[in-house]
C-alpha cells in the first residue's frame, strides 16, 4: 500500500496549488476578524461569505507588514476607516499553502472603492427603508427647545470625547449650567450597535428630565461607524421624544444615525459648543429684550413727563394769556366807567346850574310877586284904615252880644241850675249813685245835698 | 419661586416678547406700566438665573436615574465602566 506521509502530502498540496492557482485574485469577502500584530507589524484577519447567517466559506488571510501600511493607510484616506470586522472588500489576493500554517490568503492589494460602494449601498438602503416608513425626518422636526440644558450623554466612561465634553460644557465663558447624566455604552466593536441602543431606550424611558440627547465619541485611531449604520438605531433615533445630537469624530462620512439625528456634529466639543451657542444665543435674545424694554419704558416714561410738562406750559401760557386778556378786558371796564362816571357825574352839574339859574330867575320873580303884594297891601293899609276899624268895632259888638247871651250867668239867671258831682257838671243821673254828695250851683249861691235815689230816664 | 419648576424657557421668552411688543406699541397703558416692568424683569431674571445656577432639583433628578438604574441591574457595559473601551 502506498502512502504519504503528512509533510509529503502538504508539499504535494502546496505544488498543486502553486502550479494551478499560481494567479492573483480578485476576492470579495467579509471580515470576520481583525488583528493586528504590533511587533510584527503583520495582520491577520479571518474572511468569510455568509448568506442569511449561513456561513458559506471561511478563510485566513494575511497581509504582510511590508504591503500592510500602506494597504492600510489608502484603505483609512478613501473610506475613512479601519479594516474592521463586518466589512466587506474587495482584494487582490494570492492562495498560498504552509505545511504547517495551512491554507491562507495573502493579501497584496484592497480596493477601498467596494467598500466604499459597501457602505453607501447599506446607508442607502436603511435610509429608503426609513424614508418609505415616514420616519425619516422625526427627529429633525423636533422643536428644540430654545436652552437645552439638561442633557443625556451616550458614551463611554473615560472616553477622550466625553472627557472633552464635559470640561467644555463645564469650563465655557459664560458661566452657564449645563446638567448631564452619562449612559454608558460601547461606542465600537460587535456590542457596540446594541449596546448604543440600550443605552438610548433608557434615556427615552426618562425623556422628562432631558431635553436632549447627545451620541458623542472621540475620534481616535481606530474608527469604527459600523454600529452607527444601523437600522434599528436609526429608527430608534428618528422616532425619539427627545432630539438626538450626534458627535462621532467622523467628519467625512455622515452615517445613518448622522442622518436621522436632529442635529450632527463633527465632535464632542463641537456639540458642548453647538448647546453654549445656543444658550449665549438665548442670553442675547433676552439681553435685547431687556435692552428694548429699558429703551421703550424709559421712552414711554420721557414722553409721559414730556406731556406733562406741555400741558404744564401751556396751562401756565394759557392761564397766563387768560389773565393777560382779563386785565385789559378789566382795565378797559374801569376806563369805561371811569368815563362813563364822569359823563354821568357832568350831566347832573349841568342840571344843576340848570336848576341854579331857574331857581334863581324863579325867586327873583316870586320876590319881586310878593314885594308886590306887599306894595299892594300897604296901598290898601294905606287906603281904608278907618273903614276897617269901624268893621272891625261893629263885628266885636256883636260877639260881644253872643257871648253874653251864652254866660252861664244869664242862663242860671233864667232859673237853670247846674249840678256838679266831683267837681264836674252832671248831665246822666247815671253817673251818679245813692249817698254821692252832689253840689247844685245857682244863679245866686248854690247847694250842696246827698242822692237820695237815682231814677235812669232812657234817652235818645 | 413656585413658577421656577413650571416656567420653562419658551414661554418665558414668549411672555418677555409679548410684554415688550405691547410696551413698544404703546398699547399699554402708563398705569400697568410698572406691574408689566416688574413682571418683564422678574421674567429676565428667571432666565438668566435658570442659566447660570444649578438647580437642586435637576441635581436630585439625575442622581435618581443613577440609583434606579442601579437597582435595575444593567448589564453589559453599564455596570463595568472599567471596561470600556478606550476610543
Amino acid at each position: 500500500m502506498e502512502y504519504f506521509t503528512l509533510s509529503e502530502l502538504a508539499y504535494l498540496i502546496k505544488s498543486t496549488i502553486q502550479s494551478t492557482l499560481y494567479d492573483d485574485y480578485w476576492v470579495i469577502a467579509e471580515i470576520a476578524q481583525v488583528s493586528y500584530h504590533y511587533n510584527s507589524g503583520h495582520c491577520y484577519l479571518d474572511l468569510v461569505e455568509k448568506k442569511k447567517n449561513m456561513t458559506m466559506a471561511k478563510m485566513r488571510a494575511t497581509i504582510w507588514a511590508r504591503s500592510f501600511s500602506q494597504i492600510s493607510a489608502n484603505f483609512k484616506a478613501l473610506t475613512g476607516q479601519e479594516l474592521q470586522v463586518g466589512m466587506k472588500i474587495l482584494m487582490l489576493a494570492k492562495v498560498t499553502y504552509h505545511e504547517v500554517h495551512g491554507l491562507s490568503l495573502n493579501i497584496k492589494e484592497i480596493d477601498p472603492r467596494y467598500t466604499i460602494g459597501e457602505m453607501m449601498l447599506k446607508r442607502k438602503e436603511i435610509i429608503e427603508h426609513l424614508t418609505k416608513e415616514g420616519i425619516i425626518d422625526g427627529n429633525k422636526l423636533l422643536e428644540l427647545p430654545p436652552v437645552i440644558q439638561r442633557i443625556a450623554v451616550i458614551s463611554a466612561e473615560g472616553a477622550a470625547g466625553y472627557g472633552d465634553f464635559q470640561s467644555r460644557l463645564n469650563n465655557n465663558p459664560y458661566g452657564y449650567r449645563f446638567h448631564y447624566r452619562l449612559f454608558q455604552a460601547y461606542l465600537q466593536g460587535e456590542k457596540a450597535e446594541q449596546s448604543i441602543i440600550t443605552a438610548l431606550e433608557k434615556c427615552i424611558k426618562h425623556r422628562e428630565h432631558f431635553d436632549a440627547v447627545v451620541i458623542i465619541r472621540g475620534g481616535g485611531s481606530v474608527i469604527d461607524l459600523h454600529c452607527f449604520d444601523s437600522y434599528p438605531l436609526a429608527k430608534m433615533i428618528a422616532l425619539s421624544p427627545l432630539p438626538v445630537f450626534t458627535g462621532i469624530g467622523h467628519e467625512r462620512d455622515e452615517t445613518v444615525a448622522d442622518h436621522v439625528a436632529n442635529k450632527r456634529l463633527i465632535t464632542p466639543t463641537a456639540v458642548a459648543e453647538f448647546l453654549i451657542t445656543r444658550s449665549r444665543e438665548f442670553e442675547d435674545s433676552i439681553d435685547e429684550l431687556k435692552h428694548r424694554l429699558i429703551i421703550k419704558t424709559n421712552a414711554l416714561i420721557e414722553s409721559e413727563k414730556h406731556y406733562l410738562r406741555t400741558s404744564a406750559d401751556s396751562f401756565l401760557t394759557s392761564t397766563r394769556n387768560y389773565l393777560k386778556t382779563a386785565k385789559v378786558a378789566l382795565r378797559e371796564n374801569i376806563r369805561e366807567l371811569q368815563t362813563k362816571a364822569l359823563t354821568a357825574l357832568k350831566k347832573p352839574s349841568v342840571n344843576i346850574k340848570e336848576y341854579e339859574g331857574k331857581l334863581g330867575n324863579a325867586s327873583e320873580g316870586l320876590i319881586k310877586n310878593n314885594r308886590q303884594k306887599m306894595k299892594d297891601f300897604r296901598k290898601v293899609l294905606s287906603v281904608h284904615p278907618v273903614h276897617m276899624l269901624s268893621m272891625q268895632t261893629q263885628k266885636l259888638e256883636n260877639y260881644k252880644i253872643t257871648i253874653q247871651l251864652l254866660d252861664p250867668q244869664n242862663v242860671l239867671n233864667r232859673g237853670y241850675s247846674i249840678t256838679y258831682l266831683n267837681g264836674k257838671a252832671l248831665k246822666d243821673a247815671g253817673a251818679a249813685k245813692k249817698d254821692d254828695i252832689i253840689n247844685t250851683r245857682l244863679y245866686n249861691g248854690s247847694i250842696v245835698s246827698i242822692v237820695e235815689s237815682v231814677r235812669e230816664e232812657k234817652k235818645e | 419661586m413656585s413658577d421656577k419648576k413650571k416656567l420653562t424657557y419658551s414661554q418665558a421668552i414668549e411672555e418677555l416678547e409679548q410684554i415688550i411688543n405691547e410696551i413698544e406699541t404703546e398699547s399699554i397703558d402708563v398705569d400697568v406700566l410698572t406691574e408689566k416692568v416688574k413682571r418683564a424683569t422678574h421674567l429676565i431674571k428667571f432666565c438668566k438665573g435658570s442659566l447660570k445656577t444649578t438647580e437642586e432639583e435637576v441635581k436630585k433628578a439625575l442622581s435618581e436615574i443613577e440609583e434606579k438604574s442601579a437597582e435595575e441591574g444593567l448589564e453589559g457595559p453599564f455596570c463595568h465602566p472599567g471596561k470600556t473601551i478606550e476610543n
